[in-house]
């Protein structure tokens, strides 16, 4: 069994994989609870992984991937993790990240500020020293850079993922998963565009494996319906559909209707007809649906999460006998908890325990039924 | 898919009169539970209460048996506590599995929560323990994992 958790963190994103032997992915973190705010519903992220490192006696993560570098994916990272590249961010108690996983806009994007300037040195740090990093891009968007550091495609082409490949390092033999790279797509860079983080985000599908049955996982980041259309439309020119086939969807950009159109629309927004074809052709019945974002809201709003984009999604999850959650509202908005999907032979299944909040005497093991 | 409707006229989940319809009521009215939410509460003749919940189980992808991610229960309570509170299962189209009780045609799936007697089962019985043993009733019964290996297979009732 695997079990991919999703942490209640509001508009931001931060997503953990426990492979079942034991290997540990995170996708972004993003620390946004406030600590000066006593009714700030947000989940302790730092607390919480630290508490599961310490009880599996883990120092760290085999992979950490930062999908972009916006802030609701990368919040207060420098204040978490070990990082290689300076002195100030290696105390003991930091924690290891022994792959690091960037797309090419963490390595190129100029003008950086802040956390994200932090974490692009970190990617820039360990691909010069070739180790501890994988990039996802075409080899040649990369070109420049490497020959500005004294280093060619070929040093470095085995730290290089570009999209419609799978991740090295990852099988369903070994670890009973895959992932097949869909985003960026490296023409972007290469035909000069201005770097957009959402667009150039990492988008992967992970194939799961237990007990010989596969569960298709998108992880959607924040692309935006240009990227995600895009995504559809090469994905499908490839005669590769079964890398867009899903049970559990991340969905993308907290719910926001710019990932499924250019119009909000009045009650629902209506998808790209590439989007649909994703959403409603290629989502399995009884799937899952996770945004990652603040309770949907029961009117307009112009910040995401989108209630039109809700109503969207809610139509698809329901059409197929499925569940649309939002984290901060999951079990409830008054006490959202980390929404934990088991990923077992007979598919994904989100966790849900009802022994909180009510003490419940059972006197020993749970009745038998009748 | 529908709703059936539960019997009994509709009143006010404060004129309950029935001490565990109303601690039922209290549990799902203080939202103390996650997952499991009131819909409405009935009175049959003078001697019986409903209280009607939805709740969400926890299930895989691929079911065993046809559970649903929100299922629609009645809970019937005896006036006088002899009877075990009775669950019927309110869709139209809720499947015929094993640890229900035998009804006549054309009525609820009748959920079987307990193995041992009401009579053992009213010296701990507390709504929380009873909405979470259904929640994992239904849990178990989407997974096909209710029935306990060692435990004997079912009888037959005859309703007379």
């Amino acid at each position: 069994m695997h079990k991919i958790t999703f942490f209640p963190l509001g508009n931001a994103d931060c997503c953990r994989i426990d492979l079942a032997n034991g290997r540990k992915l995170l996708f972004d973190y993003a620390h946004t609870r406030d600590e000066a705010k006593a009714d700030d519903r947000r989940i302790d992220l730092p607390d919480l992984l630290r508490r599961d490192l310490d009880a599996e006696e883990r120092d760290g993560f085999d992979v950490v991937c930062f999908t972009h570098l916006d802030d609701d994916n990368i919040k207060r990272s420098s204040e978490f993790f070990f990082l290689e590249h300076a002195d100030e961010y290696q105390s003991d108690d930091r924690i290891r990240i022994a792959e690091l996983w960037v797309p090419a806009a963490a390595i190129l994007e100029p003008g950086l500020t802040g956390e994200a300037r932090v974490i692009r040195s970190e990617a820039r740090h360990r691909l010069k020293e070739g180790a501890g990093i994988r990039v996802f891009s075409r080899p040649k968007a990369l070109e420049a850079w490497l020959e500005e550091n004294g280093l060619s495609v070929d040093d470095r082409r085995h730290l290089i993922t570009d999209a419609g490949q799978l991740v090295p390092g990852f099988n369903p033999a070994a670890d009973g998963v895959e992932f097949f790279v869909h985003s960026p797509f490296a023409h972007r860079l290469e035909s000069g565009e201005v770097i957009d983080r959402n667009q150039d985000a990492v988008v992967v599908h992970g194939r799961f494996v237990v007990d010989g049955k596969d569960t298709g996982v998108l992880f959607a980041s924040d692309v935006d319906y240009e990227a995600l259309t895009s995504i559809v439309s090469i994905t499908r020119n490839r005669d590769n559909d079964d890398r867009l086939s899903w049970a559990l969807v991340k969905i993308p950009h907290h719910c926001s209707y710019t990932s499924l159109s250019e119009e909000k629309g009045e009650d629902k927004t209506q998808p790209t007809e590439e989007i649909a074809w994703l959403y409603e052709r290629q989502g399995e019945e009884r799937c899952t649906m996770v945004s990652t974002s603040q309770p949907i809201p029961d009117e307009d709003s112009d910040q995401p999460p989108h209630q039109q984009a809700a109503a969207y999604y809610r139509e698809v999850a329901d059409s197929k006998l499925g569940e649309f959650r939002a984290t901060m509202s999951h079990p409830r908005e008054s006490d959202p908890e980390p929404l934990v999907v088991l990923i077992e032979g007979s598919g994904p299944r989100i966790e849900k325990w009802m022994a909180t909040g009510v003490a419940i005497i059972t006197g020993g093991p749970a009745p038998r039924a009748g | 898919m529908a709703w059936l409707s539960a019997i009994g006229d509709r009143v006010d989940s404060a004129d309950l009169r029935i001490r565990k319809a109303r601690d039922l009521r209290d549990l799902l009215e203080g939202r103390l539970l996650p997952y499991v939410e009131l819909i409405e509460t009935r009175r049959i003749a003078d001697d019986q209460e409903v209280v009607v919940l939805e709740i969400e189980p926890s299930l895989p992808q691929r079911p065993e048996n046809d559970i649903r991610v929100r299922e629609r229960i009645a809970v019937v309570f005896d006036g006088i506590d002899v009877l075990a509170p009775e669950l019927l299962a309110l869709r139209d189209d809720f499947p015929r599995v094993s640890h229900t009780n035998v009804r006549p045609s054309g009525w609820p799936v009748s959920l079987c929560l307990y193995e041992e007697p009401y009579e053992t089962q009213k010296l701990s019985w507390t709504a929380a323990a009873f909405v979470r043993q259904l929640h994992r009733w239904l849990n178990l019964t989407a997974r096909g994992h209710l029935h306990a290996p060692d435990q004997p297979l079912e009888q037959l009732f005859f309703l007379y």
